[in-house]
């Protein structure tokens, strides 16, 4: 395999042919020393000493020693192929420990882009690669929460905190509006496919459409490719275990105790109201505190084991991975547990050919809670206990009784429910992929990638005839099922050859995808008794979709080929054609082509520069390229009827979707310009600016409701994302510390430029919050009644209103205080404008200690909640959110407050969804900081280890946010319920602590 | 080699993959339409919108708050004076009792949307059916004109206000063709009704009494007895009492259910006697907590309901005046608390089956035909005709001897007031309340207590021409539909 990312391979051939380098050297004091690798403490033989302005120079030996003639003042120059260069000024000691560590995008790195590998330094495209090294710091079950803060461009937002979730990804901000999608996983070279951290070897984002466009509509919205360990080369053994504890953090977002609402309800009903106020709340309770989220949320444990083996015998390369990950929940009765293994074969029955196969069976299961226990655990009342006198817990047959004294307008105590109920989901995924490669020729070959993938999930919900849920139904049961089958197959031939300066590469390949998934849902109620938990045991099955099921099959066929040019080593281009087939699209649409094209230019091997002390690496890039997206459900090209209702019995249907025989494919283009700089002295910089233009975006185009339907989904909008990304690094040695630095920071503008042929407005709504997409705008702009404060006359509401003429232009803008004369307006957008990272690690030889930030600006975010518990006396039945340190509440005449008075009811509708609650989402987190330490060899020698590490990794460690919400990090995706950037209640994010332990054999 | 070669040519040819692929759980319209009995499935699926909960406003699944038939009780009922609440909720249900409505409240929109999603399953079945090839048929297409009317109705009465206000003022947007998209401005209340009255006209003509497919499907009855309620709003008064006698003269048995029957009329509407088009819920569409009428005003204790509105204070004032009268066991006062209020659970949308809070509401019933004909009567001065009437379902809920009107015993009410209480007392929470203020002028009276202003002061008069009868129609279709103007 072309895959030198370990560096190991050019230290093999370093050592020949630096040995072959004939030195001379003078008669002065002789100085010894050891080179080694900091990043891993391994010695590094081969390794180049220069003693600068002379000629005298050495290579360093097997065990990285060397020893050289040099007098106290003079400078050593130590470099290695794939290393940064460190200069060491000599004093009076006879011996020197010297660490160099890994050269961030050293240009010989081979960087694997999924359908082709390119060096660093033909690279034309923008993409990032990372190493195992720099994503294993943090700890998560997934790929997607260690990218967070790693790579410009990427915005990585952990909507939940439930155990195993994936965090929600976007590189370049949002691609499509109503069918936006996360970029594309491609493993080992096909797409789709099942991994695990830590089997990851390294990953490569792509960016620019000269990179994503190979893979046309699937990875539209940007690739991440990961490579997994293979086998081959020398064998390898290792196991790695850690282990952690973890709490959940709910940043600024506390509710109140007993006390407090005792005093806050006193208010709302008001002195005038006194008695009936004490008739109904006694004062007693003013000293019961129950705190229901200390009941709810606990310390858990978090555990990972993982055994990784690899190598090569009697032709056969091969590998294997075995990895167990378990999560506990912070929240009661939660857990998360995967299993995955992976083993792979390679071998070579013909000359020239070369198979590879590989096996990855994944198990997964997790337990999870009801979303109501959430609202409970935040919203029951401090004055309700959930234990009776006995310490049992009480059950609905106690608080769903009004005869009973509870508080809580709900009446629901999940942790009665919780010793009861079972909720689980679990999922079984296998996938078989096999490669089949084939040298015809040293410059021509045909190779063959074929992924067969199998999943099957299962969701078992199960409430007990006795709790909240399953009492009106003498118990429930739900199964649903879920299965998908897919297979996806890639034909190559390929062409690589050199004419003396140039270098041509090219490829055509034809490509074949099916997807079928197919589901069944069984509901059923009145058990058998309590113990029963089978479907068998449902005797009714009555309630809506009491038993259903459905079946889902896509195709696509792609013709895609490349062509790839370099000159002298300085002058690089490759362009690409791909013509994409889908079967969602109507009949005569079915197929689009896409093309593109980049080139770059390495001005450091120009004579001006190539020996420029200064600058190691200058290299320009441009590039151009369209995409297509076909990300939609299929059939809504035709006029059809949902035939699956039915009315008193009798099989009915609706018709539901409107005829659309121009259905076709979204496309992208974007343009991007940067330039790579790294200097000796350290620093190295990229710059990327690019602008990304949807055109004939499909977009859900709103139709009067009065024709009867929402939308028609339609080729209607277009969409422009402009941005900036900078990544700069930095890295240093002093002896044998050694410092290094990255920063990375990414700007988005997206502006809509035609949404609708109506009204050039979008409404789009999660229930009763709406956002808007208007032309000229950003994309997901809030849209509802602004704000104005509050009334220091009378402690009331208000609101703007506007009076717009014909046109939409602006008349007047005037104060209300009624909600419903206040007018619906455009109130910013949720979308972040800057996010990044930066990420300092200092070491000492073995011992390294690295500080993660990320940040996000620029972002909206409506927090929901407060609808419901910062509502200043709408909701009597559930506790309350605390005021924020800079919140004040009216309380008399002449009081500037941002809070309206507290009143039973609520405040003339002060509540209702406005701009008051629209908040800014800006965070600086400091994500994780872990400190490692490599054992030295010499402890090690005794022990039969190669190599051992630990490390103790802290995530989540702290966020600076004005947002007085759980968590301003919100995911940005539009799905059932929530829109981008809306705050609810979610199961918090936690903050971790983890010990990890490495070991190699 | 040469296999291998073979090999991977047969490797790319298998992997072609078909790109034509039919759904499996969709028929395109020409599909359905053109089979045997694609119709029926057609017509089958409108009645299916009455209780269905369609996605709607990206929530994939849809809120299982949202149906039509929820929407249709709750937005009439909460509007008037027979519901107290006793606490806030999240539900836009509590916008329409406090008046605080905007545009895209969750009821008030979907209730719009999904009305004339029903409308375009009606047009695309009357479009593509033929009339006269035979009597099934025709009846199929009558119920297809029925159901246009019937929701077409339903929005007029919550988007626009009443005839008897102003009969020019903007009424619905009249959808016919199941391929206009257009931009098309609302017709006026009078054009609404006339469209609505031809549609019941139509419907009648094209059914027959023997064809009915029973109470949960349109019938020539239900035709007659609604144009009876649209003459009566209209107070064409006299085509009222002649629709009202077809309807109570009917040759398919319907008749008033007896004191003896009268509880399990709500309960068992499917087989009730006075039951003229009801909407069935099955146990299979029953949503329970979430999305049952009964769910707000009925919790037994088991999780079934949320039971926070209760039957309001003045309501009581009025069906306690004789506690003999049937109705009152329709309320269930528990003598226990919620929020601080004593419970008065209401109990006419639970029972049937035995489901607790299961219940298929009655659209129409000979009750309300009687009551039609007595406020026509009313209004004509046949003040005996009126009276008699009313006599007829005030001796059914068991009440005799003074208790019956005369018209010396009606002290300073007029026969006209008379009616309208009788109204408010039988045909309370099945949405004609607030109706029934508004066509006849008369201000909501809210002298009872209950939380839904500051302080839980709730006892206000809303005057019968505030503006707040009327809902908001949803930016969807002001954005979309630019010529179709907004309420005040």
């Amino acid at each position: 395999m072309l895959l030198f990312t370990s560096g190991f391979w050019l230290r093999q051939f370093s050592t020949w042919a630096l040995c072959l380098l004939t030195v001379t050297a003078y008669g002065q004091q002789v100085v010894n020393g050891n080179i080694i690798s900091v990043d891993d403490g391994e010695p590094l033989p081969g390794a180049t000493i220069l003693v600068k302005g002379t000629q005298r120079g050495t290579v360093s030996d097997i065990s990285g020693d060397f020893a050289i003639e040099a007098s106290p003042g003079e400078v050593l120059v130590v470099s290695f192929v794939g290393y940064s260069t460190q200069e060491i000024t000599l004093d009076n000691r006879s011996n020197y420990d010297i660490g160099l560590s890994l050269e961030l995008g050293a240009l010989q790195e081979i960087v694997v882009m999924g359908y082709t590998s390119k060096s660093q330094k033909e690279l034309s495209a923008s993409v990032v690669s990372l190493d195992a090294k720099e994503l294993q710091s943090v700890t998560a079950g997934n790929i997607e929460t260690m990218l967070q803060g790693q790579a410009a461009g990427v915005t990585v937002t952990s909507s939940t905190g439930a155990p195993g979730a994936a965090a929600d990804i976007r590189i370049r901000g949002i691609t499509s509006i109503n069918n936006d999608r996360p970029p594309l996983f491609v493993v080992d070279g096909i797409i789709g496919g099942n991994y695990v951290p830590s089997d990851v070897e390294s990953i490569t984002i792509l960016k620019d459409a000269a990179a994503i466009g190979l893979y046309g509509a699937a990875g539209a919205a940007g690739v991440i490719i990961v490579t997994t360990r293979q086998g081959g080369g020398k064998p390898y053994l290792n196991a790695s275990a850690s282990f952690g504890i973890k709490e959940a953090v709910t940043g600024n977002f506390e509710m109140m105790n007993g006390a407090e609402l005792y005093e806050a309800q006193r208010q709302m009903w008001g002195e005038s109201n006194l008695v009936s106020f004490l008739n109904n709340r006694p004062e007693e309770l003013e000293d019961r505190n129950f705190d229901w989220l200390d009941a709810a949320f606990d310390q858990a444990f978090i555990q990972n084991y993982n055994i990784a083996s690899g190598g090569q015998m009697e032709g056969f390369t091969y590998s294997f991975n075995a990895d167990y990950f378990n999560e506990e929940g912070t929240f009661t009765g939660t857990n998360f547990d995967r299993l995955n293994l992976r083993g792979r074969i390679g071998f070579s029955p013909l000359e020239g050919l070369e198979i590879n196969t590989d096996i990855n069976a994944q198990f997964s299961q997790s337990e999870f809670q009801h979303f109501s226990w959430f609202e409970d655990a935040f919203w029951n009342m401090p004055w309700d206990d959930p234990y009776a006198a006995d310490g049992s817990l009480l059950g609905p047959d106690y608080v769903t009784n009004p005869q009973n004294e509870w508080y809580g307008q709900f009446r629901r105590s999940f942790l009665f429910s919780d010793q009861f109920d079972e909720l689980g989901f679990n999922n079984t995924d296998l996938v078989w992929s096999t490669t089949l490669d084939y040298q015809i020729t040293d410059w021509l070959s045909i190779e063959t990638r074929t992924r067969l993938g199998f999943s099957n999930s299962r969701t078992d919900v199960y409430h007990s005839p006795i709790t909240d849920f399953g009492l009106p139904f003498n118990g429930v049961i739900q199964v649903d099922q879920f299965s998908n089958r897919n297979v996806l197959s890639t034909h190559f031939l390929r062409f690589n050859k050199t004419y003396g300066d140039h270098e041509v590469g090219a490829f055509i390949a034809h490509e074949g995808g099916l997807y079928r998934e197919e589901t069944l849902n069984f509901s059923g109620q009145n058990l058998a008794n309590n113990t029963v938990q089978v479907p068998a045991g449902a005797s009714v099955v009555a309630i809506p979709g009491g038993g259903y099921g459905s079946l889902l099959e896509t195709s696509g066929i792609s013709y895609i080929s490349e062509l790839s040019y370099g000159y002298q080593g300085k002058y690089f281009a490759t362009a690409y054609f791909r013509r994409d087939g889908s079967s969602v699209f109507a009949e005569n649409k079915k197929f689009g082509n896409f093309y593109g094209g980049s080139a770059a230019w390495l001005l450091s091997e120009e004579s001006f520069l190539v020996n420029n002390s200064a600058i190691n690496n200058l290299k320009l890039r441009a590039s151009y390229g369209t995409t297509g997206n076909s990300n939609i459900e299929p059939f809504l090209d035709l006029p059809t009827y949902d035939i699956t209702r039915q009315y008193s019995g009798q099989p009915g249907g609706e018709p539901n979707n409107p005829a659309n025989p121009n259905l076709g494919w979204e496309s992208t283009s974007m343009f991007n310009v940067g330039f790579d700089l790294s200097f000796n002295m350290g620093l190295t910089a990229n710059i990327d600016i690019y602008q990304k233009t949807v055109e004939g975006m499909l977009l859900n185009n709103p139709l009067a409701f009065s024709t009867g339907y929402q939308f028609r989904t339609e080729n209607i909008g277009d969409m422009q994302n402009q941005g900036v990304e900078l990544t700069l690094s930095y890295t240093k040695n002093f002896g044998n510390f050694a410092y290094r630095g990255n920063f990375n920071v990414s700007y988005n503008k997206n502006e809509i430029t035609k949404v609708t042929d109506v009204s050039n407005r979008q409404p789009i709504l999660a229930g009763s919050i709406q956002q808007i997409n208007a032309v000229g705008e950003e994309a997901f702009q809030w849209y509802m009644p602004k704000w104005l404060g509050v009334d220091p006359d009378n402690g009331t509401p208000m609101w703007e209103t506007v009076v717009e003429d014909e046109n939409g232009n602006v008349v007047s803008r005037g104060v209300t205080d009624v909600y419903n004369e206040a007018t619906f307006q455009p109130m910013g957008s949720s979308l972040p404008e800057i996010t990044g990272g930066f990420k300092n690690e200092i070491s000492y030889k073995g011992l390294s200690l690295s500080a993660l930030f990320t940040f996000q600006t620029g972002n909206l975010i409506y927090h929901q909640t407060r609808f419901f518990v910062d509502s200043d006396g709408a909701n009597t039945g559930i506790n309350l959110m605390r005021l924020q340190d800079d919140w004040s509440r009216w309380e008399q005449p002449g009081d500037v407050a941002t809070h309206p008075q507290l009143s039973r009811g609520g405040n003339n509708s002060a509540h209702q969804h406005s701009s008051r609650y629209i908040e800014k989402g800006d965070f600086l987190r400091l994500r994780n900081i872990t400190i490692s330490y490599v054992l030295p060899q010499n402890v090690l020698s005794w022990s039969g280890f190669k190599q051992a590490s630990v490390n103790l990794r802290a995530d989540n460690v702290a966020t600076w946010t004005g947002f007085s919400g759980m968590d301003p990090d919100i995911g940005l995706n539009v799905e059932a319920f929530s829109l981008p950037g809306l705050s609810y209640l979610k199961y918090p994010i936690s903050r971790q602590f983890v010990l990890g332990l490495n070991l190699n054999f | 080699m040469r296999n291998l070669i073979i090999l991977l040519v047969l490797l790319v040819a298998t992997s072609s993959c078909e790109l034509d692929i039919e759904p499996a759980d969709l028929a395109t319209v020409d599909q359905l339409l053109a089979e045997d009995g694609g119709i029926e499935t057609a017509t089958n699926g409108s009645y299916a919108l009455f209780k269905d909960v369609l996605p709607y406003r990206g929530e994939e699944f849809g809120n299982s708050n949202n149906d039509y038939t929820r929407h249709l009780y709750q937005m009439s009922e909460f509007a008037a004076d027979n519901v107290m609440y006793t606490q806030f909720s999240s539900d836009p249900l509590y916008l329409v009792f406090t008046r605080e409505h905007f545009p895209d409240q969750n009821n008030s929109s979907y209730f719009w949307f999904i009305a004339y999603r029903i409308i375009l399953g009606t047009n695309t079945v009357i479009a593509s059916a033929t009339e006269g090839e035979s009597a099934q048929s025709d009846q199929l297409i009558g119920e297809n004109y029925y159901l246009r009317a019937m929701v077409s109705f339903d929005l007029l009465r919550f988007y626009g206000k009443p005839y008897t206000t102003d009969p020019n003022g903007p009424g619905i947007i009249i959808r016919t063709d199941p391929g206009e998209e257009g931009i098309k401005p609302r017709a006026t209340v009078a054009e609404s009704y006339d469209q609505i009255i031809n549609d019941l006209l139509k419907a009648e003509e094209l059914m027959d009494d023997g064809l009915s497919r029973g109470v949960e499907f349109a019938s020539k009855l239900s035709a007659q007895a609604l144009l009876c309620r649209l003459y009566l709003y209209m107070e064409r008064n006299e085509d009222a009492i002649e629709y009202a006698n077809k309807v109570i003269n009917n040759g398919v048995g319907v008749h008033l259910a007896s004191n003896e029957n009268y509880l399990d009329n709500f309960a068992n509407t499917q087989n009730s006697s006075e039951s003229i088009f009801i909407i069935k819920f099955t146990q299979a569409d029953h949503r329970g907590k979430n999305g049952s009428i009964g769910s707000m005003y009925y919790d037994d204790g088991n999780n079934n309901g949320w039971g926070e509105v209760f039957a309001s204070g003045s309501f009581r004032t009025l069906i306690s005046q004789h506690p003999d009268d049937i109705r009152n066991q329709l309320i269930l006062s528990t003598g226990g608390t919620k929020s601080g209020y004593p419970i008065h659970y209401i109990l006419k949308f639970s029972g049937q089956e035995g489901v607790v809070n299961l219940a298929s509401p009655q659209y129409i019933r000979l009750s309300e035909i009687y009551l039609n004909r007595a406020e026509a009567y009313a209004k004509m001065g046949n003040s005996a005709g009126a009276l008699a009437d009313v006599n007829l379902i005030r001796e059914r809920a068991g009440l005799s001897g003074e208790a019956l009107y005369t018209s010396g015993n009606l002290g300073n009410r007029s026969v006209l007031d008379v009616v309208l209480e009788e109204r408010r007392l039988e045909l309370a929470y099945e949405g004609h309340r607030g109706f029934d203020l508004t066509r006849n002028q008369r201000d909501l009276v809210r002298e009872y207590e209950g939380i839904h202003l500051e302080n839980g002061d709730t006892r206000t008069t809303i005057p019968w021409n505030d503006n707040r009868w009327v809902f908001f129609i949803p930016t969807n279709e002001i954005f979309n539909n630019p010529e179709c103007v907004q309420n005040e």
